[in-house]
């Protein structure tokens, strides 16, 4: 890993946007330095243009696209959803659908391609330019195996045998890193994890050596560990291939660990591009100032809080030297890190009256389901949450938050433990019980379009709690309803439209509206923003935490992202397998993180800012070489 | 619909019905259509017909789709011609001075198909084969005139098992190769009538040592020999050239083609794959005649349809009870429900028994009560409640719905009912035949129930005692009339068969006094052939008479 | 797997029981004696009728009848029926036929009703789409015997292409009409749900990754779309041949096949007990099969499914 590591700022050094921070190890001579041919830019786009035809009408997803990429070089194209990124960027193989009218020039290798008949595109479809997908199991087709599918690819393109094919298939998927490329040959694309499904996508994708690749999201369904592990492979691939990378994506943080360059779309327009140091330092156009600021950063801090140097704690934890960071320099940000540990731990009242949520020992299985034994998801978990507390709890996929989550509210049953609610031990609690328990506990949901029923107004799914717990009816509901309205802010004329007449913000904040309606002492949020663009979850985030700061509810905040659990919580638990693994106030969690997982997932989550990503990154190779020994 | 022997007795009449045909060469009744005589002599016919419903044991055939294989596999003392008079077949006569003793000669010479000779004890043995309980015949009622009957139907003590206490009928006699006596238990001047139906062909040895392998492939001594029987789908008979009796066949053999419904029988005689079909479909009906032209036939056969009212029901007893029948039968317009429902194929009845049958009169004293008057049958019903008023429950009359057009002239006939009554009266339907008859025959009747009948033999003591006779086997209604059954036995021991249908009519008289079913009408078979065949006729029960039947 | 299929092979032998006690049951519930069924009307004599009652058990009550039945499974004696033909042998005739009429059908509403959904979910929203959908529509909506009564006048009748009833032995060329009509109802559903599915899967991101990966059209649609868009169709079809097997009365009436749906029909009016419970047996082990087939050629297709 280290060499990799080298090699990234070996790449970096000769790379077309000048890194000059990078220090040490030049360039090893392992690459093909293919980049001496700077004025030949493998894609070239000219007043690129993409319209969907809806109702017989033209409605634009991209207007006027000027960008150009060269060999080696990442352009990152960023914005939020219906930016027309992605339209964009498909339209340049002719991948949109037959509703879409498609005009201007793009130019492979100085070559026209917008145009091209069937036939000649599918030669440059593949071969010439290839694409990863957002979500690997379903951009690989679930029914062929994943050597199948990379044979397929190869041997379209290529004049050779079956067997041929195969090692040549194998060796792809060594070069991805796959453990075990044999077996993953065979395996089926369900059989394997997210992260080696991503891989294989991606084996697939350079099989025929693409002079372009167009990766479309390549990250955004992965755990975050996952996600480094699959950006460190795009950056060495990079650096191996030489190729030409388009790079779509929401994500700030995988801009600033992967991008050259960027370039910032709203609403199917350019507003502004430029190098990653320009953009991230420099911002020029508002929007992109703006979607800056709602990035939240891991360790940044809100108002409350103080910033947290989540690299020198990683730093002190490892025990690591950097070298894109002067030792003094570290060992002074390690030190005043402790200082404000010691600081924050003299500072904090011990908070105190009954727990809202007791978990001691707590169990949960998912019962059995004809021959599918019972699993347990969660284990030997304790927890408390005191009144007015915000608890964070963070883990990946499979590590059991969400059922904790649903086992709070009474979704689930405890198989061992207690398990105390509001006062109330619901460990063998009867559904009659539960009723009233609901009444005291809100729930926020992940999917705001799914949890809405579609045919109520809005209105009426706000106030059906509070109808059927029976406290208010007829002019004292709609008050209530007002009200609450009014708290999340959004105009009482919403009480009358229906799900699907409001943005997935909005929903979300009739979601929250509708959890809160019963004034609730515990409220549980399971994922509120992860369906939400950036700034969207940066203003519900806000709105969140106002009202927690109003209502002094208790909060147990679910989620995958640590970022926004460093935005809210007082504190955080950090679930792995089933598991608790480490829990602690948060500046406990992000400036002394005990264990390695922690420490690992610390890591793992990308900074906006190249500068202090590249700093991270290497922090993290040194922490996984750590794990190794 | 055919869905076996039931549905058929349910469109109809009853099963049973099956007889020989006549002989052949002086036929005044088999058309010619046009057609020179001969014909193509080795032409096959292909005949409408049905899975057999039993092993193809003379005793044990009771339903037509297996009779008209066995009439034409067989040839027995005697057959029918077409119009029901019995010819002789293999007896060379047939001796009584008393009508209970007779003296049977059969003609010498005669051999089945297989070559081996027939005597009388080829037919001595059928018939004790056929009357041993514990051969399970189905016909096995047949032979209950003959002395000894009793003891091979015996039963145990508790009534529940059979257990017969001989194994052959005192009755029959060999005499020697060609004669046998039969000594009946009473007089019965009807019984050489009864001697062409399928239950009295003689059966050679094989057939009694192993009955069940005899039944797959009978050999008989009939015009024709069975070739081969595909189950369910064909039974291909060729004639037989050993037979010399009054039916030698006329053409290159008989296939009877297994059919499930008569729709798809129909269907393929429009289009010339199928030769002979008789009893046209419900849904063809009134279309036939038109799609057939002169293929097409209409001809009354020997069954009836009638109405059953129980006398164990308490509101049809009695001297109310008699004039509500009358009023039942005055309220029903047959004319126009054979009019309407049957397309003028039926005729309106005018007796009990049937009019192909000798001895039919369609002038019978007290017949008038079948004539169609609904001021009448008002007044009459008014009478009967002035003695005991009638309790204004619905008057039902109970069918079958698996029998085709059953509950279509039963609803008629019901709406005819309420409106020259002015009382409630309604179709009872049941799903299945057995049903029916299962109610039927435990006598728990709430009302009247739809019947036929179909000849066995074409006697008119056939159509009175077995169905109103005391305690006779097929009284669904449970009728009895010491005055009625005096005058059947009367009939019987006559020592002519005009004495004796004198005394039968007469007999028909109480039975317009009492009414103990309503009738109805005469049934007619109604039948089509194809433009390949000529010399189409129907005998008496309604069944072509196939070995007459030439192709073009 | 072969554990699956063993376990689900044993699985015949609970829903065996269970299907012939019930059947047997409600055939023995039927009102009114099998022997009257057999009279038709006319008069048996009590001694007959009491040789047959106890020949065939009647007078036994049900839990006995059924035993003596089952016991002579054991002994591979079906009974005989009351018309003294072995059970077995009808058997024997009726499943071939039946068989050939389920699977020719089948045949029809496979290769057509995939054919033209497959175009038809390709072309969505042109003529052909357009018109394949109304056609489909009225199919469906028109019963089955009104089908089958027209297809028999026109084509066998009116035409004289073929003959309008089935001819002895049931050969496949004879059994075209019939197989047309049965096959047509759900060619119309297998065509419908190809074309759904087609339409489904041509959205999916793994088509946009083949097309992406340079696949011409064709190779995109037969290897990728097709396979993915047949596991529902798949389903259908097993679930229809099952269907089939059990025989289609109406069809079978209207074109004289004797198959199993009128000996079945047959049976059940003359409250053969026997009889149906036999032909009910071999219909619970056909449709076990067909889901076998079903659930194996489900993991074929569909690799995500495994069974152990």
């Amino acid at each position: 890993m280290t060499e990799d590591s080298n090699a990234v700022d070996g790449a970096g050094e000769d790379g077309p946007v000048n890194i000059d921070t990078a220090t040490g190890t030049p360039a090893e001579g392992n690459f093909p330095s293919r980049r001496g041919n700077r004025s030949a830019p493998v894609l070239q786009v000219r007043d690129l243009s993409v319209d969907f035809g809806v109702d017989k009408e033209w409605v634009p997803a991209a207007i006027g696209l000027n960008y150009e990429v060269r060999a080696g070089e990442v352009l990152a194209i960023v914005g939020e959803s219906g930016s027309g990124k992605s339209a964009s960027s498909m339209a340049i193989l002719g991948l949109l659908p037959s509703n879409s009218r498609v005009t201007g020039s793009v130019k492979l290798n100085g070559r026209e391609i917008l145009n091209l008949s069937g036939g000649k595109l599918r030669q440059i479809r593949g071969k010439d330019v290839a694409v990863i997908f957002q979500e690997p199991m379903t951009a690989l087709n679930p029914v062929y195996t994943v050597g199948f599918q990379i044979v397929e690819t190869l041997r379209l393109h290529n004049a050779i045998s079956p067997d041929e094919a195969r090692l040549r298939a194998l060796k792809m998927l060594e070069l991805v890193e796959l453990p075990d490329p044999e077996k993953a040959f065979k395996s089926y694309p369900h059989q394997l994890s997210g992260g080696q499904r991503q891989r294989a996508m991606i084996a697939q994708s350079l099989s025929c050596d693409p002079k372009l690749l167009i990766a479309d999201e390549p990250t955004t369904a992965l755990d975050v560990t996952v996600q480094a592990e699959i950006l460190d492979l795009m950056r060495n691939l990079r650096n191996k291939l030489d190729s030409a990378i388009v790079l779509i994506t929401h994500d700030m943080g995988v801009v600033a660990d992967l991008s050259d360059r960027i370039a910032v779309m709203r609403k199917g327009v350019i507003v502004e591009t430029g190098t990653a140091e320009e953009i991230f330092h420099n911002p020029q156009h508002e929007y992109t100032q703006a979607l800056l600021a709602a990035v939240p950063h891991l360790g940044e801090g809100t108002d409350g809080n103080e910033g947290v140097d989540v690299t020198a704690a990683l730093a002190a934890a490892a025990h690591a030297e950097l070298e894109s960071v002067d030792a003094e320099e570290l060992a002074r940000r390690e030190a005043s890190n402790k200082a404000a540990l010691v600081l924050t731990k003299a500072e904090s009242v011990q908070t105190l009256g009954q727990p809202v949520l007791e978990l001691i020992g707590v169990a949960i299985e998912y019962p059995k389901q004809g021959r599918v034994p019972a699993f347990r998801a969660v284990e030997g978990a304790d927890l408390s949450i005191y009144p007015g507390q915000v608890v964070g709890l963070v883990g990946e996929s499979g590590s059991g938050k969400t059922t904790v989550g649903r086992a709070a509210v009474g979704l689930l049953p405890v198989a061992a433990g207690t398990l105390q609610v509001v006062g109330t031990d619901i460990t063998h609690a009867r559904p009659k019980d539960l009723r009233n328990l609901r009444q005291k506990v809100g729930m926020v949901f992940q999917d705001p379009s799914s949890s809405l029923n579609p045919r109520l107004p809005i209105g009426e799914s706000i106030g059906e709690p509070m109808y059927l717990a029976k406290v208010a009816k007829g002019a004292a509901l709609q008050k209530r309803i007002e009200d609450l309205l009014d708290q999340v802010e959004l105009p009482r004329s919403y009480r009358n439209r229906y799900p699907h007449e409001l943005s997935g913000g909005q929903k979300q904040r009739v979601g929250i509206a509708r959890a809160l309606s019963l004034k609730p002492q515990l409220l549980v949020a399971d994922e509120p923003t992860s369906a939400l663009d950036v700034s969207v979850q940066a203003t519900v985030l806000d709105l969140l935490q106002g009202l927690q700061r109003e209502l002094k509810f208790a909060c147990l905040f679910v989620t995958h992202d640590l970022a926004v659990v460093d935005y809210l919580s007082d504190r955080i638990v950090v679930m792995q397998r089933g598991r608790i693994v480490e829990q602690g106030t948060r500046d406990e969690i992000l400036r002394n993180p005990q264990e390695a997982y922690t420490q690992r997932l610390l890591a793992a989550v990308p900074l906006p800012d190249p500068e202090k990503q590249r700093e991270r990154r290497e922090l993290r190779a040194q922490l996984l070489a750590v794990g190794e020994e | 619909m055919r869905f076996s022997r039931t549905s058929k007795a349910l469109g109809v009449a009853a099963v049973v019905a099956m007889a020989l045909t006549a002989c052949g060469g002086g036929d005044s009744t088999a058309k010619d259509n046009g057609s020179s005589g001969a014909g193509n002599p080795s032409k096959v016919i292909t005949a409408y017909g049905g899975e057999p419903q039993n092993p193809l044991l003379p005793a044990n055939t009771n339903e037509v789709f297996g009779g008209r294989v066995m009439d034409l596999l067989f040839s027995g003392l005697e057959s029918y011609d077409a119009s029901g008079k019995p010819v002789l077949e293999m007896a060379d006569s047939i001796k009584t001075t008393d009508s209970q003793n007779y003296t049977i000669k059969i003609k010498s010479g005669q051999k089945f198909s297989d070559g081996s000779p027939i005597t009388a004890k080829n037919f001595v043995d059928a018939w004790n084969f056929g009357a041993l309980s514990t051969n399970a015949q189905l016909n096995s009622y047949f032979f209950e005139s003959i002395e000894g009957y009793d003891a091979v139907s015996a039963m145990s003590k508790d009534g529940k098992t059979a257990a017969p206490t001989a194994q052959t009928m005192s009755g029959l006699k060999v005499v020697d190769d060609t004669t046998f006596t039969v000594k009946l238990s009473q007089p019965e001047s009807d019984f050489p009538l009864r001697l062409g139906y399928t239950a009295f062909y003689p059966l050679p040895e094989a057939a009694i040592k192993d009955p069940k392998a005899y039944g797959e492939k009978p050999v008989g001594n009939g015009p024709y020999t069975l070739k081969s029987w595909q189950h369910n789908a064909e039974l291909d008979l060729v004639p037989n050239p050993s037979y010399s009796g009054p039916r030698k066949a006329k053409n290159g053999g008989v296939t009877f083609k297994v059919y499930t419904t008569a729709d798809a029988a129909y269907q393929d005689l429009l289009s010339d794959n199928l030769d002979v079909l008789d009893g046209i479909p419900a849904s063809s009906i009134k279309s036939f005649q038109q799609d057939l032209g002169d293929r097409s036939i209409v001809k009354a056969y020997a069954g009836n349809a009638t109405i059953t009212i129980p006398s164990y029901l308490k509101a049809f007893q009695g001297e109310a009870g008699s004039l509500r029948r009358q009023a039942i039968s005055k309220s029903i317009n047959r004319d126009l429900i054979i009019d309407k429902i049957f397309n003028k194929t039926k005729k309106a009845a005018k007796d009990f028994t049937a009019p192909v049958i000798d001895g039919y009169s369609d002038s019978i004293p007290g017949s008038d009560v079948l004539t169609y008057d609904a001021a009448a049958a008002k007044k009459l019903w008014d009478q009967a409640n002035a003695i005991t008023p009638w309790d204004d429950s619905t008057f039902t009359i109970a069918y079958n719905v698996d029998g085709a057009g059953n509950k279509e002239y039963v609803d008629a006939a019901a709406n005819q009912i309420k409106n020259s009554l002015g009382i409630k009266a309604e179709g009872k339907p049941y799903a299945t035949f057995k049903e029916l008859r299962n109610v039927i025959g435990k006598k728990n009747l709430t009302g009247a129930a739809r019947a036929g009948w179909q000849g066995d033999y074409p006697s008119l003591y056939n159509f009175l005692g077995p169905l109103y006779g005391t305690g006779a086997g097929s009284n669904d209604g449970d009728y009895s009339n010491p005055k009625f059954d005096a005058k059947l036995k009367e009939g019987l021991s006559a020592k002519s068969a005009e004495e004796g249908n004198k005394a039968f009519n007469e007999a028909q008289e109480i039975l317009f006094k009492d009414l103990p079913v309503i009738p109805l009408w005469y049934q007619s078979q109604t039948g089509g052939w194809s433009n390949n065949v000529a010399n189409v006729d129907f005998g008496w029960n309604g069944v072509p008479l196939y070995n007459n039947i030439t192709g073009k | 797997m072969l554990r699956f299929i063993l376990r689900r092979v044993l699985q015949v032998i609970p829903v065996f029981f269970g299907a012939t006690l019930l059947v047997y049951y409600l055939v023995f519930s039927m009102s009114g004696s099998p022997i009257d069924a057999l009279s038709g009307g006319k008069p048996i004599s009590p001694a007959v009728v009491a040789q047959l009652t106890s020949q065939y058990h009647l007078d036994q009550p049900f839990i006995v009848q059924y035993g003596i039945y089952i016991k002579n499974l054991f002994t591979f004696n079906l009974g005989t029926s009351f018309s003294g033909r072995p059970i077995a042998a009808i058997l024997a005739n009726a499943f071939p036929v039946t068989a050939r009429l389920a699977v020719f059908p089948l045949a029809i509403e496979a290769i057509f009703g995939v054919t033209f959904g497959v175009i038809a979910g390709l072309r969505k929203g042109k003529l052909f789409d357009g018109t394949v959908l109304i056609v489909s529509l009225v199919v469906i909506a028109v019963p089955t015997f009104v089908l089958g009564f027209l297809l028999q006048f026109v084509v066998g009748v009116k035409l004289g292409w073929a003959k309008p009833t089935v001819s002895s032995g049931a050969h496949w060329l004879d059994l075209t009409l019939p197989a047309v009509v049965l096959g047509l109802v759900s060619f119309a559903y297998v065509l419908r749900l190809t074309r759904t599915s087609i339409l489904e899967n041509m959205n999916a991101d793994y088509v946009r990754t083949a097309t992406a990966k340079g696949l011409s059209r064709r190779r995109v649609i037969v290897t990728h779309i097709l396979r993915n868009s047949m596991i529902p169709v798949v389903t259908f079809l097993g679930a229809d041949l099952g269907a089939l097997m059990g025989g289609a009365i109406v069809t079978e009436g209207i074109f004289n096949v004797p198959g199993v749906g009128n000996t079945l029909y047959k049976a059940v009016l003359a409250g053969e007990g026997p009889m149906v419970v036999s032909i009910v047996s071999v219909l619970v082990l056909v449709f076990v099969l067909a889901n076998l087939l079903v659930d194996l050629l489900y993991a074929w297709l569909d690799p995500r499914i495994r069974y152990a």
